[in-house]
């Protein structure tokens, strides 16, 4: 009973979610979010972390959550980019606003998921929704960008679940607190990481990702880029403690490849949203980087940039455009900026490196088209990388100048020099391709002659 | 040796793989992607045989493992729910481009945004 | 150039294959459920039990799924121009045979739903046939009455009120046990009321599989000319 409160939101997102499409009415909108947002930060503010099976069964039956701290940095970001998003106040089809709160429900489900197949599920609900929502609005080619997606993402869940059926197979235990103590099959560890590397964004087997982020809504390209992408680094963290020592250093690889590899697409982009969708990829990227130090750095990571991806997709004004900017370049007392200190313990050199590349993305950005203006919806976000401020007084200061300095070089870099685009590779069959190769190398890396 | 029938599920899924590379017909392309949904259900069901019998309670204890047939079931309609609803999406992308060829779909879309 | 991918892919499928033909996995033997439901669910049907009772979290997310696809169909297709429709056969001996099968059809998909706690069977696939019987009922009577039943009778909402059935099983059949914990007697084994909540739950979701195949055969079959 002490844990049901951890379930309380799901309960609520799904009851307004249903009574949404009964009552077809705009103040629906203020209980949505005013209940929403009170249970979630009672959840966020008494719950301490807890491990517990859901109906009260023990965990080889039923199904098993997990509260913890990673958990409440990835609800902590879901609220606020959902929050924000609500908050425009879009005028939107009723469908889609009940579409809203199952989405929140399900990310909410799966940042508290520690089962396998629950997992899947959530995983799963939570791309259905972002295919309705990408294909929504009357460009045609937007469908497309939301069949490609849907082809790569069931390609990709139907491997998550064949690994999953192999651990099942091995172990006979679908909760990842007992697979812990257990002898995992590797190559079901392996089909399951490709999956989650897939969904998570990471170039180049994320290839819906550039087209569906680039040609949707505003709206929708700030839950996807700040919600959906989370769900599949969300997985790889869960995972992560029972992962092989070769495929740890393969996400290791993986993440510095998509770091930089992202970092010159987004270079040789033009348009702003296509440079944010490369963007995404990259920071996804130094998410997994950060992996390997902790899962907790890689959790707050993904909070910094999920809030920060969002207000720049935004694309609302000059002051949303600079902080945003400003933040993911990692310019000192800005969110940004300590979440590459993190980084920066273990890696220095690498955590300079991704703030000059970075930075010579971001000062494309800012463009004069924008206009002086603050809408309501950012000032959550805005808050968000802001806060971190307050940290400086508790001594969270190192490589200020380094970091200073590079993001100053990167951006007169950026500003002088200019770059041929990389052309677009990202179609359906080689999106296929791609899959398969990584699930290859994954497969050598695991399996012993 | 791997289980020789979760193997054969496996050579399936690859099948179906291979068809949404191979074949530029959108059409096709859905059915790929039902044989291999079909692939992870039938590696379900070798899975799940540790008897000839349903799990039924009543039935003697050589029954098969349930887990994997709740699974199944899941799977199944997540299956028919995707396929549901990209077979509308090539439907509305038949009537907008004329045509169900990938490669022409994306050279005509990229004609219409430049 | 567009050979590259088809290759590629080969490739990686063959070495996969490959690869993983050595790989040696040792089945495990541990199977609790056969107990535990006798002990505390009292469905025969094992599956039903996992499905309806100890895994009932995941079944919330799936009853979701189906009907995130049912508005997304609707939502989609409502783009597509609306064309042809499906006429009844000229012979009346056809569509009574049609009729019978489709009565036979439906009934059948009743009693799988509500003996899914007996048997094999169970919401989704009793369901499903039900829905197959609203096809071959619409062969037989041609599209446009079939359709005008669902224009007139609001199939969504009833569609939609099953997740709050759902919902208010979920939370309210055993308010001191917390959320998702199961309701109702576990009466004997075998008996038609028996297995906590199975009844309720096969009934409504059933009903829901059944109304929501049956929208998404109309909404496919009211474009039959465009597919």
């Amino acid at each position: 009973m002490s844990n049901d409160l951890v379930l309380f939101p799901i309960l609520i997102a799904v009851t307004l979610g249903t009574l949404r499409l009964f009552i077809k009415k705009r103040w629906m909108n203020w209980i949505e979010l005013l209940s929403i947002i009170s249970f979630t930060l009672c959840v966020l503010v008494f719950q301490r972390s807890t491990t517990f099976v859901v109906g009260g069964w023990s965990s080889a039956i039923g199904v098993e959550l997990r509260y913890d701290s990673i958990s409440f940095w990835f609800i902590l970001s879901l609220l606020l980019v959902w929050t924000s998003v609500k908050m425009r106040f879009e005028r939107w089809n009723y469908s889609i606003e009940s579409m809203m709160d199952y989405l929140f429900a399900s990310m909410y489900a799966l940042f508290i998921s520690n089962d396998l197949f629950n997992i899947y599920v959530t995983i799963e609900l939570t791309s259905l929704i972002a295919f309705l929502l990408v294909g929504y609005g009357k460009k045609p080619s937007r469908v497309w960008a939301a069949l490609k997606y849907m082809f790569l993402s069931a390609v990709t869940l139907n491997i998550y679940l064949f690994g999953t059926l192999l651990i099942y197979y091995g172990t006979g235990v679908l909760a990842l607190g007992a697979l812990k103590s257990m002898n995992v099959p590797k190559l079901g560890l392996a089909f399951i990481l490709t999956a989650l590397l897939v969904k998570s964004g990471i170039l180049w087997m994320s290839a819906w990702l550039v087209d569906a982020y680039s040609k949707s809504e505003t709206a929708v390209s700030m839950i996807l880029s700040g919600v959906v992408t989370n769900a599949g680094m969300f997985g790889i963290i869960r995972i992560y403690g029972i992962l092989p020592y070769d495929l740890k250093t393969l996400v290791f690889v993986v993440g510095i490849i998509s770091t930089f590899a992202g970092a010159v697409y987004a270079f040789g982009e033009k348009k702003a949203k296509r440079i944010l969708a490369f963007s995404t990829t990259s920071q996804m990227g130094v998410s997994l980087v950060a992996l390997s130090i902790s899962p907790i750095a890689a959790a707050i990571y993904a909070f910094f940039h999920s809030s920060t991806k969002a207000l720049l997709f935004s694309r609302n004004g000059k002051i949303s455009t600079i902080i945003g900017g400003l933040s993911l370049a990692g310019l000192p007392p800005l969110a940004g900026y300590f979440a590459k200190i993190i980084i920066g313990k273990s890696f220095p050199i690498i955590s300079v490196l991704i703030t000059f590349v970075t930075s010579v993305y971001v000062v494309k950005l800012f463009t004069p088209d924008l206009k002086w203006k603050l809408s309501p919806f950012e000032i959550p976000l805005e808050f968000a990388i802001l806060f971190f401020v307050f940290i400086i007084p508790f001594g969270g200061i190192m490589y200020t100048l380094e970091i200073s300095v590079a993001v100053a070089i990167g951006m007169v870099v950026g500003r002088k020099v200019s770059f041929p685009s990389l052309g677009d590779p990202f179609g359906l069959e080689e999106g296929i391709a791609y899959q398969m190769v990584f699930l290859a190398i994954a497969t050598l890396a695991v399996v012993k002659w | 040796m791997m289980e020789p029938n979760l193997f054969l599920s496996m050579i399936v899924f690859g099948i179906g793989i291979v068809i949404m590379v191979l074949k530029r017909d959108l059409v096709i392309k859905l059915i790929g992607l039902g044989i291999v949904e079909t692939a992870v259900t039938l590696s379900f069901v070798v899975v799940s045989h540790n008897g000839p019998l349903p799990p039924i309670l009543t039935l003697p204890i050589d029954r098969v493992d349930p887990l994997p047939q709740a699974m199944i079931i899941t799977s199944i309609v997540v299956g028919f729910a995707v396929l549901a609803l990209s077979l509308v999406f090539v439907v509305y992308l038949s009537i907008v481009y004329h045509t169900t060829d990938s490669y022409k779909l994306q050279k005509r879309i990229k004609r219409d945004e430049q | 150039m567009k050979k590259i991918p088809l290759f590629t892919t080969i490739i990686s499928v063959v070495v996969v294959l490959v690869l993983s033909a050595f790989v040696v996995i040792v089945p495990h033997n541990a199977n609790h459920y056969p107990l535990v439901t006798e002990l505390y669910d009292g469905s025969a049907n094992i599956v039903s039990a996992i499905y309806l009772d100890f895994r009932l979290y995941d079944t919330l997310f799936e009853v979701l799924i189906f009907s995130i696809a049912i508005v997304g169909v609707s939502m989609y297709a409502s783009r597509v121009k609306e064309s042809g429709k499906i006429l009844a056969d000229n012979s009346s001996l056809i569509n009574f045979d049609l009729l019978f099968l489709s009565v036979v059809i439906i009934l059948f998909g009743l009693y799988t739903v509500l003996t899914g706690h007996l048997q094999p069977g169970g919401a989704f696939s009793g369901g499903a046939i039900t829905a197959s019987g609203i096809v071959v009922l619409t062969m037989a009577l041609g599209s446009e009455k079939i359709h005008k039943v669902v224009e007139r009778s609001k199939l969504e909402w009833f569609e939609n009120g099953v997740i709050m059935i759902i919902l208010s099983y979920v939370m309210f059949a055993d308010i001191p046990g917390g959320f998702f914990s199961p309701g109702f007697s576990i009466g004997n084994v075998g008996d038609f009321l028996s297995g906590r909540g199975a009844l309720l739950l096969n009934g409504t979701i059933g009903f829901k599989v059944f109304v929501g195949g049956w929208l998404i055969f109309y909404e496919f079959s009211k474009r039959k000319e465009s597919l």
